[in-house]
């Protein structure tokens, strides 16, 4: 028996039911209805169900305790629940579908049981699912808008999937404005129904970014940078320090945070070439 | 020399130059780091850099050779949203020098942040008051910005005479701290849960200006907490400034500033009172340059070695290398079979190991780590 599910936390919870009553299925995902449909197709022979077909609705008890956060050790860090474990797991771009599927039906029912990392698969798991959850913190905290009139643009390359959950942070954030957003090749406009769209975030052509932006902003920003030289004090410089608290491989999130690193590596230049010309 | 010498940006840089050593933080994450390791998260400006305090050990004081300049309320207003849009801070901290009286240049503190809330501005805002702020204007501050406080400098009134002329520590100080407290507290409950923080009261001594000892320093931090809901001091090292009358003196080493925070750590995390440090202070009153935790517990050696399954919370908390969060796992985690796994739990073994006992097993001598 052939079970397709998609690759969201319905999906895989029902997957996890699924294989639980049916323990010789294969399990079968796809992205999005399409992505699965298309691999369904190539089955051919053989008895192919959409889960939703076995499994008509995610068991109550299972809804009921998705989202209980289990209370963290300490008050700075954050409880966990196995709906944020599962959404983010599933997120990260080492994420493979179906072995979560098969955690999740060896715990099935007491699915909860999966937090305790008893196994090395929960245990990657959870890894995978902080991995998700640090980047996109970092993407808020170091991704910085450009203005351009009275619109904010913004690239981000985030390595997992987390450009949707950042894009309604950063929509949030500035509800007051449009905001557009280019991740990897692709073009997003937030806050779009002020613009004439029916929804609030949506994608937009290479074209149409460039007749209402004209050309991309500068990312240069002599007030910040002059904010941000004059906060260093350099007597107690701590370049291993400071190092650890920016790591380099950060830098890929923002050209601003490029030039502050290299400003830890190599210390603010007291003087510039424009001292030696006057 | 006048503001209309200086274009926006040096106004920025003397202005936030005169900001650095003060300190604020906020418990959302940082957006970039200095290269001295501090985390950026607010807008760190003075209003104005002229003063008529004439605080001794002070870069701004009344009558002391330097570039005086200010920013309006419209210019810090637009400067916050323009980096606040970019995202490269979560709000503002703003202090200034004293402009006339501390009654305008509170005035002038309420016209920013009332001009930045009615601009629909939802970021955090830290104001540092001015001494002698009236009842009715600190009262106003509260409505707007997060977190207030007046700034204590040091540690009693015949020091502060000595080193602030202009201002009386009892009435100017210690009455706007309690002022502030009960702000805090008449504020925490209008604010309604999501409408924002309203932080703690708070204050910042500058350590080593006017000779005074840590202990001093420790047991005022725990007379504030006690008196005016002081949740978390900050110090600022004395660092001599040309042209003032304190130049000539030797400034406060950076490490007293560490120790300090460390002790208010103490004070604030691990339940312990000032009277529980004064072992490991010198017979001059002065922390050495060794962290207050280990040397607290070599002061208490009868104490130790306590057993892992059977101290209590307060117990664990005083071993080194146990801190609150540590000490809450180990009391779930029991009973705990070997130091393997206290490692795991987060123990840092280096400095515990002396300190416990595991199973009645012991690894070392409390001795052979006195020093």
């Amino acid at each position: 028996m052939i079970i397709g599910y998609r690759k969201d936390l319905d999906g895989v919870l029902r997957a996890a039911v699924a294989l639980k009553k049916n323990p010789d299925a294969t399990m079968v995902w796809g992205s999005d209805a399409q992505e699965l449909k298309r691999k369904l197709a190539m089955y051919h022979g053989e008895v192919v169900v959409n889960v939703e077909e076995v499994v008509k609705d995610v068991p109550f008890h299972v809804r009921a305790g998705l989202w209980v956060k289990f209370p963290a050790c300490g008050p700075m860090q954050r409880s966990l629940s196995l709906g944020s474990y599962l959404t983010y797991s599933l997120r990260n771009c080492k994420c493979v579908p179906d072995e979560l599927v098969r955690l999740l039906a060896r715990h099935y029912p007491e699915l909860t049981a999966v937090l305790a990392h008893k196994d090395a698969t929960a245990k990657k798991y959870y890894h995978y699912h902080r991995e998700t959850m640090g980047e996109l913190e970092r993407l808020k905290a170091h991704v910085r808008f450009q203005p351009a009139g009275d619109m904010l643009y913004a690239e981000i390359s985030p390595v997992h999937d987390v450009a949707d959950l950042f894009m309604e942070w950063a929509m949030r954030r500035n509800g007051d404005r449009p905001v557009a957003i280019k991740c990897h090749a692709e073009y997003y406009l937030l806050n779009a129904r002020g613009s004439g769209y029916n929804r609030d975030i949506v994608s937009i052509s290479g074209d149409e970014m460039e007749r209402r932006f004209g050309s991309i902003p500068d990312a240069g920003s002599e007030i910040w940078d002059t904010f941000y030289d004059s906060q260093n004090i350099g007597n107690r410089r701590n370049k291993r320090y400071a190092k650890s608290r920016l790591p380099a491989k950060y830098s890929y999130i923002s050209p601003e945070i490029r030039k502050e690193r290299k400003k830890i590596e190599r210390g603010l230049q007291a003087n510039t070439l424009d001292d030696f010309i006057d | 020399m006048g503001e209309k010498f200086f274009s926006l940006s040096d106004r920025i840089r003397i202005l936030s130059e005169g900001t650095k050593y003060d300190s604020c933080n906020q418990t959302i994450g940082c957006h970039t780091f200095t290269p001295d390791g501090r985390c950026i998260q607010l807008y760190k400006t003075l209003m104005t850099n002229r003063c008529s305090g004439e605080c001794l050990y002070c870069p701004n004081r009344c009558g002391r050779e330097a570039a005086r300049t200010s920013l309006s309320p419209e210019e810090i207003a637009r400067i916050t949203w323009d980096l606040y849009r970019r995202n490269a801070i979560e709000g503002l901290f703003l202090s200034s020098g004293i402009v006339g009286d501390p009654e305008h240049t509170t005035q002038k503190q309420l016209e920013v942040l009332k001009l930045l809330r009615g601009q629909g501005f939802k970021g955090y805002i830290h104001t540092r008051l001015m001494p002698g702020v009236p009842r009715d204007m600190l009262r106003e501050v509260s409505l707007y910005a997060n977190k207030f406080g007046v700034n204590a400098e040091t540690t009693c009134e015949s020091r502060y005479d000595e080193i602030c002329p202009n201002f009386d520590y009892r009435n100017d100080i210690l009455e706007r701290m309690r002022w502030t407290h009960e702000c805090v507290l008449k504020r925490r409950k209008e604010v309604r849960y999501g409408e924002g923080i309203v932080g703690a009261n708070d204050t910042q001594f500058v350590v080593g200006a006017s000779g005074e000892p840590d202990g001093e320093i420790i047991h005022t931090i725990d007379r504030f907490k006690a008196d005016y809901g002081l949740r978390r001091p900050y110090f600022m090292s004395f660092d001599p400034v040309p042209g003032t009358p304190l130049s000539s003196n030797r400034p406060s080493p950076v490490w007293r500033e560490v120790r300090l925070y460390q002790v208010s750590y103490l004070l604030k995390d691990y339940g312990l009172r000032a009277k529980d440090l004064d072992a490991v202070l010198d017979e001059h009153g002065f922390l050495p340059d060794r962290d207050p935790k280990v040397l607290l517990a070599q002061c208490n050696k009868d104490v130790f070695q306590v057993d892992v399954n059977e101290a209590s919370y307060g117990e664990l908390l005083m071993v080194p290398g146990i801190g609150p969060t540590t000490a809450r796992r180990i009391l779930k985690s029991r009973p705990i079979e070997d130091y393997v796994q206290l490692a795991n739990i987060g123990v840092v073994l280096k400095r515990a190991r002396p300190y416990i006992k595991v199973k009645n097993k012991v690894q070392s001598r409390l001795e052979a780590f006195a020093l």
